[in-house]
């Protein structure tokens, strides 16, 4: 044996979803910039403040939606399968119409999995998986969507406990799974993960966040000596990864892990949210990792391949109690109208949703004592969220789905609880949604809304997106052990539009990474793409604004993903419009700074 | 007075019946901690009139998590003893998991029942307030405290707190700067420094907060009388694990040993137990005493990642190798991704027939946790000896570009000029 560095051994675990289909593609192939889909009557503006109405029903039977959550046999605490499971909200076949992906959580021999479910014409899901090669069983965890080879044709990445899986889009309705080929290979437990193009080569790029270096044997049990699940402290972090798409060398569907080279190997901690975005205002997409009971960390893009953490000095590392927190899903909008995004990541019971207010560009505040977010006087343990206008009054609203991580016996819910299975009993919790005043306050308005908020379930993903394409955004919840829940939005709601952007020249795919602003009334909003956000989920790609009373969208900007920008003209309201790059009237060039390397 | 006399007997003889001792389903529960719930139930039953026997039963049940129970306890306390502050106070604690705007009735409750001097009610009250964004309140109550106990290190933090909430910045660094040399506070004061500093435009300052972040310890949790008298209640084999735990990692690794002697002796065939000692043993440079009773550990869990791991690691302490390697293998049998298994084995093998083995363990490693510098040192060692001095180089390069702490960066550059003569100033 020769001499070995000093180094004792070491052991971590010691402390161990009309018609107008054919029209759309007509207007498509006609290479029609600006498109209308759909149309429909604005709504009266008087009930824009209904304080009395219900926002959401559960319209999961009339969607046809049948989705039964499967752990597997419980009973052995294995970690994974409390964390839930993720799902997606993306048009898989390009009909206009969004589908719906909802993942599995019974392992690799079950016989429950991964289900698609097709939106048919009538509006009914239909489930499609067998044969779509999505139909797969596994620990699923997180689900990203993006169109990896600018076919125009949305792929999927699936995360699991210890692997990852990508799905190329092939076509009516049918996915190959192309991991070990393509380069991705996440050893770890991945958790949410998102497609964004971090080098502005055209490609889109992977960054998964990844959870603990898990151990099965470890016992966890609760205060009372029974058996519980374990918690991430006693375990280390593990580091997330970044891919690099390879596209651009014209090798087919390659990614490249630079997880190294990137600066990102030395971040170990036990991660569970994401979101990519231009946080400090140069044109260049960053990341922001949520990690449960760590510091969050910002990994601010240095527009050469690399990161560097900034949450601590950008002031989104820890809460305005100078307190760590169990980050868990993360919901990005611009709360306060401001033009700059903020931030709310969701915690447990015993903690507070907080929420970051972006003010000035690339800072950020705790201003979750003036959001009034924490006055509510019940509070759940929250996974996922979104800020989303469900009322259409041009103000984000906050919805938060709630399920405990450990059983603390809370009072049962008014909807009565969503598990047959005595073993859920105390896990359960009520889900929240809370009203934006318009100013960035809010009013827990879960009472009012008991089809959504009434029921007991241990509540994971939240996915959002207008699935009947009426102008409102609609809800889809995953929860353990559980039926998978639709919402329907039945707010009573006021004017809106709908922008899908792609880009031509990438196949048609959705352009992650654009922001958009508009003018309504006098009234400027903006909005950011990119749809992994909340937890575990993908969201609707396409943009929708409330617009209040206004019933047109005046003007129409858009900031590119590689930092050009267009000026579209203003539309009428209730349409869902497609904006192609290059098809309206340039401002600004992408400058040398903003070029890709 | 004859008429008060007669109401006096009469309310003895009418008075409400005390409500019904709380039922608690202890089924499942650990042996010890449902012993220790229903002595004091039956305490409360013999007493049913006793305020201390309910509150007392609020308590064993609170240590124990048994929340809703927990709760009802403290309430019938309090309707027993109106004037006894440790009833509200808890009953606060009990509510705080779920709704928070409950628990700051029930402290205001214990505020107004507590004298002026007593600040635990008031800084928990105050903390409560402040993070339901009612910071006029949560000021009023730090201030409040401050006034009596001027080096109160929650009140001096909580009013930082509400200065920076009110991006008072100047007033908050003063607070925060007293409140950061506190051993319960410091952590979350330089946390909020760096921010009011850079608010402040103080870049240094920030920079040396940001610093000074890196090395700091977490709070130690401030005391809280009315919680302390409900921790030392925790019973059973979870809870007495967690302190020797607690004991270890503060180096009361002696006291540590004897609380899991003692533990094992209630719960013979506790593997964790069993684990825990083996680790405070070793510890205590008892090697040989480590590997016997991880060694049983094993034996009671054999599929345990981390008794394997322990039990490896302590072979390998102990100069044996090939043993060491068997729990390695095992560990990485049960969790093939576990990249701190492979590292350990890694080291355990070191003779000229195992390098190529030996190479393939650290490779695993540095896939599985590429931020393990060790692994890039171990690594970089045995290319050396296979004599393999570029590849060594590369692998100590790729250590240091990811920025390792400075003690195991100059190793790094040690061993890079032994393999690069000549390196090591250029490299810094």
């Amino acid at each position: 044996m020769i001499a070995i560095p000093q180094n004792s051994p070491t052991t971590a675990h010691g402390s161990p979803f009309q018609w107008t289909g054919v029209l759309l593609l007509f207007l498509q192939l006609a290479g029609v910039g600006c498109r209308e889909q759909q149309q429909t009557p604005g709504a009266p503006s008087s009930t824009l403040h209904d304080q009395s109405q219900s926002w959401l029903e559960d319209a999961t039977d009339k969607f046809g939606l049948s989705f039964s959550h499967d752990v597997g046999q419980v009973g052995r605490y294995f970690m994974p399968e409390s964390l839930g499971s993720g799902a997606a909200i993306f048009d898989f076949d390009n009909d206009g119409r969004m589908d719906l992906l909802l993942l599995q959580n019974g392992g690799p021999e079950s016989q429950s999995k991964h289900q698609l479910f097709h939106q048919e014409v009538e509006g009914q899901f239909r489930n499609v998986s067998a044969g779509s090669g999505l139909d797969v069983a596994g620990h699923g965890m997180g689900v990203a969507i993006g169109d990896v080879d600018n076919d125009g044709l949305p792929d999927v990445a699936i995360t699991e406990y210890e692997k990852i899986r990508l799905f190329h889009n092939r076509g009516g309705g049918r996915f190959a799974e192309a991991a070990t080929q393509s380069g991705l290979e996440n050893p770890h437990w991945g958790m949410s993960a998102c497609f964004f193009d971090y080098d502005r080569d055209g490609w889109l790029d992977l960054a998964v966040v990844n959870y603990i270096d898990y151990s099965p044997s470890m016992k966890c049990p609760e205060a009372q000596g029974t058996p519980g699940y374990c918690g991430p402290s006693g375990f280390k972090g593990t580091v997330p990864r970044l891919f690099r798409n390879l596209g651009a060398e014209g090798k087919g569907i390659r990614f490249a892990d630079v997880t190294v080279g990137a600066g990102l190997a030395n971040l170990a901690g036990p991660g569970l949210g994401i979101v990519c975005a231009d946080f400090d205002g140069d044109r260049w997409p960053d990341l922001l990792i949520a990690n449960d009971g760590h510091v969050n960390w910002l990994l601010v893009n240095q527009r050469d391949g690399t990161f560097t953490e900034q949450a601590a000095a950008r002031g989104v590392a820890y809460n305005r109690m100078g307190s760590v927190e169990a980050n868990m899903g993360v919901a990005m909008g611009d709360v306060d109208a401001d033009g700059l995004f903020d931030i709310l990541i969701t915690h447990l019971n015993t903690e507070t949703h907080t929420l970051w207010r972006q003010e000035p560009r690339g800072q950020f505040r705790d201003r979750t004592a003036q959001s009034r977010i924490a006055s509510s006087n019940w509070r759940g343990t929250g996974f996922g969220t979104v800020l989303t206008d469900l009322n259409n009054d041009a103000s984000p609203d906050l919805v938060v789905v709630n399920g405990g991580i450990k059983r603390l016996g809370i009072e049962p819910a008014p909807n009565g609880k969503a598990n047959r299975d005595p073993f859920w009993n105390g896990f359960e919790q009520r889900n929240q949604v809370f009203a934006n005043n318009g100013s960035g306050t809010f009013e827990d308005i879960s009472a009012r809304n008991l089809s959504f908020s009434g029921t007991a379930a241990v509540s994971r993903g939240l996915a959002a997106g207008d699935l009947d394409n009426d102008g409102a955004t609609d809800l889809v919840v995953t929860r353990i052990a559980a039926s998978a829940r639709i919402y329907r939005n039945v707010a009573p709601r006021a004017h809106w539009l709908t922008l899908r952007l792609v880009d031509p020249a990438l196949g048609g795919r959705d352009a992650y990474g654009a922001e958009v602003r508009i003018v309504s009334g006098g009234r400027r909003q903006t909005a950011w793409l990119n749809p992994a956000y909340s937890y575990l989920c993908s969201n609707d790609p396409r943009i929708h604004f409330g617009l209040g009373s206004s019933s047109r969208a005046e003007s129409i900007h858009i900031v590119w993903p590689n930092g050009s920008e267009e000026q579209f003209d203003g539309v009428a309201a209730a349409r869902i419009i497609t904006l192609r790059k290059g098809t309206g009237r340039s401002l600004v060039e992408p400058s040398a700074q903003h070029k890709s390397p | 007075m004859f008429l008060g006399a007669i109401a006096f007997l009469v309310f003895l003889v009418w008075r409400p019946p005390p409500p019904p001792v709380v039922e608690v389903n202890a089924g499942g529960f650990d042996p010890a901690i449902a012993s220790a719930i229903l002595e004091t139930r039956d305490a409360a039953r013999g007493a049913p009139r006793s305020a201390e026997k309910r509150g007392r039963m609020g308590q064993v049940l609170l240590a124990h998590e048994v929340w809703a129970e927990s709760r009802r306890c403290f309430e019938q306390a309090m309707a027993l003893d109106p004037r006894e502050l440790r009833w509200p106070y808890l009953l606060g604690v009990s509510r705080l998991a779920d709704s928070p705007s409950d628990a700051a009735l029930a402290f205001e409750r214990a505020v107004r029942l507590s004298p002026e001097r007593e600040s635990a009610p008031r800084l928990k009250l105050a903390q409560v307030l402040l993070g339901l964004g009612r910071l006029d309140e949560a000021e009023s109550l730090y201030r409040h405290v401050y006034a009596r106990e001027p080096n109160s290190a929650v009140a001096l933090l909580g009013l930082g707190r509400v200065a920076a909430a009110r991006d008072h910045w100047s007033v908050a660094v003063d607070f925060l700067n007293a409140a950061a040399a506190d051993a319960s506070t410091r952590k979350a004061a330089h946390r909020l420094l760096l921010n009011v500093n850079q608010q402040l435009g103080r870049t240094n300052e920030a920079g040396r907060n940001a610093k000074a972040l890196a090395d700091l310890p977490n709070d130690e949790p401030p005391l809280d009388p009315y919680l302390s008298e409900v921790e030392r209640l925790k019973t059973g084999e979870e809870a007495w694990i967690n302190t020797a735990d607690e004991w270890i990692k503060k180096g009361q690794v002696s006291e540590a040993a004897e609380l899991l002697e003692k533990t094992l002796k209630s719960y013979p065939r506790s593997d964790r137990a069993l684990f825990f000692l083996g680790r405070a043993r070793l510890r205590l440079g008892d090697a040989r005493g480590a590997e016997s009773i991880l060694t049983q550990a094993v034996e009671l869990a054999p599929d345990s990642i981390e008794a394997q791991l322990q039990l490896g690691a302590t072979r390998l302490y102990r100069g044996r190798p090939k043993e060491a390697q068997a729990c390695f293998r095992a560990a990485i049998k049960a969790k093939p991704n576990l990249g701190e298994a492979w590292f350990n084995l890694g080291l355990s093998l070191g003779a000229k027939s195992e390098r190529p083995e030996c190479i393939r363990a650290f490779r695993e490693a540095i896939r599985l946790r590429p931020n393990l510098f060790e692994a890039y040192l171990g690594l970089a060692v045995i290319l050396r000896a296979e004599g393999e001095l570029q590849a060594a180089a590369l692998e100590l390069r790729r250590a240091l570009a990811l920025g390792p702490p400075d003690a195991l960066r100059e190793k790094l550059f040690a061993h890079l000029a032994l393999v690069e003569p000549g390196s090591r100033g250029a490299g810094k």
